[in-house]
Formats: structure tokens, sequence, C-alpha cells
């Protein structure tokens, strides 16, 4: 069974094991390097050089910090993959395996030309040899079988009617959108 | 990363076969970044602006839904100040099924009927419940202002 990453041409683990790249750590070994340099002149206050080794100190903190502002954008875009993946766990399952298995197929003698997968918007006797489902909700939704997996893995409806798969089983309750009260009343 | 054939067929068709008032241009560097621009529809209060947007599609698209915002300043019940647009499809009703361009045709439908009663921007909402005429008026206001073409 291909996984959506390889429907969908991407990199393997690229939803769950996300490698972010590594940004360098922020070195404040210039900085400190150049402190010293203060502490161990006595009296330097009114020194012209010793301006400019502390301008060029705080230059340097001043990019340290930006370094670590962009670790955190890294930081904080991990933090929301990984919300979005513990609500995706709790989120309503789509159809089981089974149902995926038990799809009924559409022949290739069947095809037309004209016939398109609503997903991919590509003809499906472009595939030498298309594995084409029929949704039980109407006779006319077909789809490539490995464009409809992954998203009835997740959902239980039929992308083009939204009726529910599953209905005749166990109903489930149907989407609810928090977002929308999280809304922000300071507008205008 | 390849880019999914599909998308490469949707930027091909909105370039070939554009859709009437509306413009999505890809980014040279991100092909899944789009500058986008709706004409207000006609006989609304957002006739004769332009109004831009931004539009990624993220990774598992088409299995989730694009994100697209408001960049230009709206006076609309469903559309809050950071352009974040209420509207089903873009939410709990994507579809995989559906296209940039028919969600770009749900959004200028949007412009030309705001509904106060599912709002994002409440306190434009409750006036354009209680002064319709005068909420109307502001956004044509605001479109003169912010979204002169």
């Amino acid at each position: 069974m291909a996984t959506y990453e390889d429907d969908h041409n991407l990199p393997a683990s690229s939803t769950s094991l996300k490698p972010v790249p590594r940004r360098p750590r922020p070195d404040l070994s210039n900085f400190f390097s150049s402190l010293s340099l203060d502490s161990t002149a006595p009296s330097a206050s009114t020194d012209p050089s010793e301006t400019g080794a502390q301008s060029s100190a705080f230059t340097s903190l001043a990019r340290a910090w930006q370094q670590s502002i962009e670790g955190n954008e890294v930081l904080e875009s991990l933090i929301e993959q990984l919300i979005e993946e513990a609500q995706g766990g709790t989120a309503a399952k789509g159809v089981s395996q089974e149902f995926l298995d038990g799809l009924e197929r559409i022949p290739k003698k069947e095809l037309v030309e004209a016939d398109i997968c609503p997903i991919c918007n590509t003809s499906f006797l472009l595939d030498q040899y298309p594995l084409v489902v029929r949704l039980p909700c109407h006779k006319s939704h077909a789809f490539d079988l490995e464009c409809i997996s992954p998203w009835l893995k997740l959902h239980t409806t039929c992308p083009l009617d939204r009726i529910d798969l599953t209905k005749k089983k166990t109903p489930p309750p149907p989407p609810v959108d928090e977002e929308e009260e999280d809304w922000d009343d300071n507008y205008g | 990363m390849a880019l999914p054939k599909r998308i490469i067929k949707e930027t091909e068709r909105l370039v070939a076969e554009p859709v009437p008032g509306i413009q999505a241009v890809p980014h040279d560097d991100n092909l899944r970044y789009f500058d986008v621009s709706i004409h207000g529809p006609t006989q609304s209060p957002y006739e004769g602006g332009v109004f831009k947007l931004e539009l990624f599609l993220p990774e598992d698209y088409p299995m989730t839904p694009p994100k697209i915002r408001f960049l230009t300043k709206i006076y609309h019940p469903n559309i809050d100040r950071l352009g974040r647009i209420c509207l089903d499809v873009l939410k709990a009703n994507w579809s995989p099924a559906l296209q940039i361009r028919t969600i770009l045709l749900s959004i200028q439908a949007l412009l030309g009927a705001p509904n106060p009663d599912d709002p994002l921007a409440n306190d434009v909402a409750q006036r354009w419940k209680e002064d319709e005429p005068g909420a109307i008026a502001t956004a044509r206001e605001w479109t003169q202002t912010h979204a002169a073409p």
C-alpha cells in the first residue's frame, strides 16, 4: 500500500518526523571576549577605542539575538506542527482499511478518456494500469484509489457531495469548528 | 521537493483560463505561494475595488485546504482585521475536489453576499445587522480608501 507521501511525491516521513533545519546557535564568545577587554581596562571610560570595543560587542550581541529569534521561528513552527498532530490524533478518524479494500473497483474497459479523477484532475486512462474505485454514494463518484485513500483515512465523507459514507453504521458527530470562537474582538 | 502534478495543472489553468475578476500568480521562488487579487463584485459595496490576498498551498494540499488571507483592508462581517476569512469551505467543509479557482470564486461570492449571522468580525457583523445602510456605506468608503486599483 503506497503511503500518503508516495502518493504526493513527498519525501518520506515529511508529515511525521520533519527534520527541522538546524540553525547555528548564537555565538556569544565574541561578545564576552570584548566584554572582558572592557573590564580589564581600568579608568578607560573616556577612551574612544573602548567605546568602539563596546559598540562592536553590542553589535555581536544583536547578531546573536537575531539568530536566536530565527531559531524561535523554527521552534514555533515545530510546536504548531506538534499541536496540529496532537489534535489530529483526537479528531474523528476516517474509514477503516477494510472499507477502502471493499470499495467497488471500476475495470479499465469501462473508463473513457474524459473520465478524470476529481482529486488529481488527471484522466484515469493516463495511467496504464488505473486503479479506480467508486464510492457508494453515487455511481459517478469515481476516484483513483491512491487519491481517495489519504482523504478517507482522515475523513468519512465523499469529496464531491460530502455524504458520510459510514452513516449507516455509526454516525460520527459532525465536525465542530471551534476556531471561530477564538476570534479577536479588537477589530476596527 | 517535486511539486504535485495537480498543483502544476491548477496553476497552468489559472494562467491560461483565468476566472473573470480574479488573478492568481505564483511566486517564482515558491510555487505554493500565490499573489491573488479579486475585483469587488458589481452591485456590492466592494465594487470598483481590487483586493489583494495571499494564498498558500500547505504541504498536504489538497488533503487540507489552502491558507488564504486578505492583505487589503476590508470592512466585511466575515473577514477580520487580520484579513482572516470565515468561510466554511476553507475549514470544516473543505474537500479535495475543490480547487484554488473554486475557492477564490467562493471568496468573491462572499464579498457579494456578506453573512452577518456567521461573523468573524463581530463588531462589523453587529453593525451590519443594526444599521445595514451605515455598514454598507463604511464598506464602500473603505473600498475607496484601501482598495483603489
